[in-house]
């Protein structure tokens, strides 16, 4: 594993082999494992492009390699934000959210200028945290980006609204490799990494490619060459626009007060709103990502903040602000569902993002379960379910993008990924079929109270 | 789905989707179209800006996208106005479907609303936006979410209805609002059950609206799901107002629609 | 009088044509049959020179028959003035009709003071109340009564709006959709539903069903047919399985024919002891210990 996790070194933000592999074969299960017929083609298509099997990815990785060297000084971007690519699907301006798979899982490639996002997240865990915090890393390794160029006040600026001043110092850093690769790299300074990874990974990958293949090839994984070699190309394309980062890092520095303002969210809606676009007009010409973490969190707001009376006029105002400054600015904010399951907050508090996804991590017998079938790959192992309420743009032009229980998330200390739900089967020893039968049911049952929810 | 017919919308009897007969001096028609997570209505309003502005939904069905028979039928403009969306979201579609900008008004109550209103006295406020709309001389009025006034502004539905809709109502022959009913839940009143202060103004406010309306148009998606080539359903009932002065009556009907790629197409259910 | 409450198509149109004597006549809806034509059933049957004063809450159009229109108000004061300008200081022999469109405006704490001002010898108010739509109620009305139920004991007639549906509608399905505000289609049609209540002098009340048409004004009284739910059981277990679930008649009549406990001999706060007779039968042994019931 450790060769191929280096792959993920050098792919960047991009899926190493090891977890391409691991991926395609659960899909293939989960595709017989699903209950209600509910296949994956109709969403599929984000996916299905990494899903290729690994014979395509070391030629793949050759092609990487080639481009890479030729594009090597990212000055060469100088020009745009190296944070901003157009959307592949309504060719607007569109910013990382710090996470490939919710980048792809968006439609955008991330979050278009002027949209906003809203992570909501069940029970007490923390899994949006992750993806808020990224989101604002994202934005400060951007800001970084072009510090040798001419740009030297930096290219993007964070607004956080919250009461935790010390947000700045938790964000994560970007990921280095594992702890081998570091020690590795430092080891062949001199040697050229791309070379080595390569040859080890041509070596290494080919017995799981045949192994995976024949599931590939079921179900016409094969197909996606040119899906595939789409995506490549891109991502050579804006080589700084999305990163990953490692939780259990921190970024260093610290971001500073030029790259990071808060906004304490204790103050009447007014002096919020009114500091929110004074900031935003100081740093006029930089792109402005504005975080809202744990929205209602009753540690951080007042409990009159849940009134309609005092929530909507925030949310209206800070609506307001994106929308006025739509062509350098984008939202995102995360909350918990829970607390609010019951009465107008919540769909109130829905009508004013342009989109929305709802995390709904596992309870723990079904994580048990997880862990179970997937004994032998421990790392497959999903932490819940990812409900899409909204996409950016296309729910606001009327499309209808609900998908309950189409997608699953899992959090590594590299990335946080996104992949499409599927029912695990087992195939292991009889002993174990007793369980497994009995928690598929406990399972479906807890799969269709998400379809209900 | 490409086999199957596509359907022309029409929601009065005499085959049209705005009756002409509904711009009659002196009376005010309400249409209420309700929406919910999933279902946006942009369609749903720039096929009302078509029909009132050419007599004919142009973009819908794809049914005749040039621009060369078009002739603005209409006498005086329409007006848009939104307090969930700011002017560019209209203009930008609406120049897409190419419709004649001189033909139209929009009046943008989400930019800078909250900074501006929050904490003045709410009659005061509902004055200026009333006058701010009566300037236009508009004849039909299209108030998106007029709803979110009740918390912006504090006020009951009742106010809201009494000293905002109704005054529109009479400076406009069709007022068409479009509002959410996402959360919206009324089990029993009769029951005894507690029910939540913002929820009984929202039960009061699509009451009033229902009452008051001349047809309902319901967007919602699939029982079912997300479908790949189904967006949803519109739904088009007969509402809770008197239509005997109108001399056409609304047809009702259940469309099945997809909205893909800024175009939508109609099916028969 | 006492002709007319063995004819309830007569009283209906007695009513319609205010020549009952009802001072406060309460209209009841909901989402699936609005009570327009309620009123305008009314206007259809008044004498022509019936003056109307029409408050209009959710309308601005005056309405065809109406003489007078007044637009609905926050302020109930404001509106009382305004409907008493154009009645009778008088009492004159002369009918007036005020018609409301909506009485759910007006505040529950204010409501009952209102219609006792409005309502006079002269003066026939019929006010709509939409049932469904809930109404802000402050703690310190708690144990006041709904208005609903205030309108409907003030009221003297209380016609009740329903849709009429065909048996093949799942009535609980109607209702959960209406709960959801998504109407299915063909409520609200020309033919629904009126249930009457009309209270007699001593307060008691008659109720009846009619089937209406608003389109040429017809009415029929329905009758409820009790058998339909016999046979419809029957019908609905037939065929189900090969079992017989049937009741033949001498079962029911058996059936019937069970004593049910005395609800007496469930009280328990009266205490009570086991009487233990000896009967020729009983198999008692002396010598067993276990045997003794005390």
């Amino acid at each position: 594993m450790s060769f191929r996790k280096r792959g993920d070194v050098l792919g960047g933000p991009q899926r190493g082999l090891g977890v391409n592999r691991g991926i395609s074969s659960p899909d293939a299960r989960a595709m017989r494992g699903l209950p209600q017929g509910r296949g994956l083609p109709p969403n599929g298509e984000m996916h299905l492009g990494e899903r290729a099997h690994p014979i395509k990815h070391v030629s793949a990785g050759m092609r990487r390699l080639a481009v890479n060297e030729s594009v090597v000084p990212p000055s060469s971007l100088d020009q745009s934000h190296p944070g901003i690519r157009p959307s592949p699907v309504s060719s607007q301006p569109t910013t990382s959210t710090g996470c490939h798979d919710l980048d792809k899982l968006l439609g955008h490639m991330g979050l278009p200028l002027g949209e906003s996002l809203l992570i909501e997240e069940q029970g007490t865990t923390e899994f949006s945290s992750v993806l808020a915090k990224s989101f604002a890393s994202q934005g400060i390794v951007h800001n970084r980006t072009e510090k040798s160029s001419a740009l030297t006040n930096g290219n993007t600026h964070l607004i956080v609204v919250t009461l935790n001043q010390l947000f700045g110092q938790e964000l994560p850093g970007v990921y280095k490799g594992s702890r081998k690769d570091i020690k590795k790299s430092k080891i062949s300074e001199t040697e050229s990494k791309v070379t080595v990874q390569n040859m080890l990974e041509s070596t290494h990958s080919e017995p799981s490619a045949r192994q995976d293949l024949k599931i590939a090839w079921r179900y016409g994984l094969n197909d996606d060459k040119k899906n595939t070699k789409h995506k490549e190309s891109e991502n050579d394309a804006y080589p700084d626009y999305c990163h990953s980062f490692d939780i259990t890092s921190r970024l260093m520095p610290a971001p500073n007060s030029a790259e990071i303002s808060y906004i304490s969210s204790i103050q009447p809606v007014r002096s919020i709103l009114s500091q929110l676009e004074s900031t935003i007009n100081k740093f006029d010409r930089k792109l402005i990502r504005i975080v809202i973490p744990n929205f209602l969190h009753p540690a951080m707001y007042p409990p009159k903040s849940t009134q309609l009376t005092e929530l909507i006029p925030l949310l209206h105002g800070i609506r307001s602000v994106v929308k006025k400054y739509k062509e350098r600015t984008v939202l995102l904010c995360t909350m918990s569902s829970d607390l609010f399951s019951s009465g107008l907050v919540l769909p109130s508090i829905e009508i004013f993002f342009d989109s929305i996804i709802n995390l709904e991590p596992f309870q723990q017998e079904m994580l048990e379960f997880l862990e179970r079938a997937y004994k032998s790959q421990p790392n497959k192992v999903q932490h819940g379910l990812l409900h899409v309420l909204k996409l950016p743009i296309l729910s606001e032009r009327g499309e209808m993008h609900v998908m309950k229980s189409e997608w699953a998330f899992k959090n590594g200390k590299k990335k946080f990924e996104i992949e499409p739900w599927g029912i695990p089967v087992e195939d292991t020893d009889p002993d174990d079929s007793k369980h497994s039968s009995h928690n598929l049911d406990s399972q479906g049952a807890l799969n269709s109270s998400g379809l209900d929810f | 789905m490409s086999n199957v017919q596509r359907q022309d919308l029409t929601i009065f009897n005499d085959q049209s989707v705005l009756s002409k007969s509904l711009f009659t001096e002196g009376l005010s028609h309400l249409l209420f179209v309700t929406h919910r997570l999933g279902t946006s209505p942009s369609w749903l309003i720039n096929t009302i800006t078509e029909s009132y502005i050419y007599g004919i939904p142009f973009s819908l069905n794809e049914s005749n996208t040039s621009a060369v028979n078009r002739k603005a039928v209409c006498t005086k403009p329409l007006v848009i106005a939104s307090f969930i969306h700011e002017s560019a979201y209209f203009t930008s579609s609406l120049n897409k479907l190419k419709i004649d900008s001189t033909q139209y008004r929009i009046l943008d109550f989400l930019t800078d609303f909250a900074l501006k209103y929050t904490g003045n006295p709410k009659e005061k406020v509902l004055t200026e936006l009333i006058n701010c709309l009566s300037k236009q001389s508009g004849r039909i009025l299209i108030l998106e979410q007029p709803e979110l006034l009740i918390p912006l502004l504090n006020i009951t539905s009742d106010e809201l209805h009494l000293n905002f809709i109704n005054p529109l109502m009479k400076m406009f022959s069709v007022v068409v609002l479009v509002s959410s009913v996402e959360g919206y839940e009324n089990t029993n009143a009769d029951s005894g059950e507690y029910q939540k202060k913002d929820m009984i103004d929202m039960i009061r406010y699509t009451h009033s609206c229902f009452h008051k309306s001349i047809v309902l148009l319901a967007l919602k998606p699939l029982d079912t799901g997300r479908a790949n080539d189904i967006t949803g359903t519109l739904r088009i009932t007969r509402g809770g107002a008197s239509p005997s002065r109108l001399p056409v009556h609304v047809v009702e009907n259940e469309y099945l629609f997809h909205s893909q790629r800024e175009s939508t197409k109609l099916f028969y259910r | 009088m006492a002709s007319t409450s063995h004819n309830p198509k007569i009283l209906l149109r007695r009513v319609f044509s205010l020549n009952e004597s009802a001072p406060f006549i309460l209209c009841i809806d909901d989402l699936s049959q609005a009570g327009w034509h309620i009123i305008e059933e009314f206007a259809q049957n008044v004498s022509q020179s019936t003056p109307i004063v029409y408050v209009g809450y959710e309308t601005v159009n005056k309405p065809a028959f109406a003489t007078h229109f007044i637009e609905g108000t926050t302020s109930v004061e404001r509106l009382t003035i305004g409907i008493q300008s154009y009645l009778p200081s008088q009492p004159t022999t002369k009918r007036h009709l005020v018609v409301i469109d909506s009485l759910n405006y007006i505040p529950n704490d204010q409501i009952s003071q209102f219609i006792s001002n409005i309502v006079s010898p002269s003066v026939t108010l019929l006010g709509i109340y939409h049932r469904s739509e809930s109404e802000h109620r402050p703690a310190s009305l708690e144990n006041y009564p709904s208005s609903l139920s205030l309108l409907h004991f003030m009221a003297s007639t209380v016609l009740e709006c329903a849709p009429l549906f065909n048996k093949s509608v799942d009535l609980e399905e109607v209702e959960s959709e209406i709960q959801r505000f998504s109407i299915p289609r063909g409520l609200n049609a020309t033919v629904s539903k009126i249930i009457m209540t009309n209270r007699r002098k001593s307060g008691r009340s008659l109720v009846y069903a009619f089937r209406y048409n608003s389109q040429d004004h017809s009415y029929d009284q329905l009758v409820e047919t009790e058998e339909d739910q016999g046979v419809d059981d029957s019908q609905v277990l037939e065929g189900l399985t090969t079992f017989n679930l049937k009741t033949s008649n001498k079962q029911k009549l058996a059936r019937e024919q069970v004593e049910l406990p005395f609800l007496e001999a469930q009280s328990f706060n009266t205490g009570g002891a086991i009487v233990y007779e000896f009967e020729k039968d009983d198999d008692y042994d002396e010598e067993d210990p276990y045997e003794d019931p005390f």
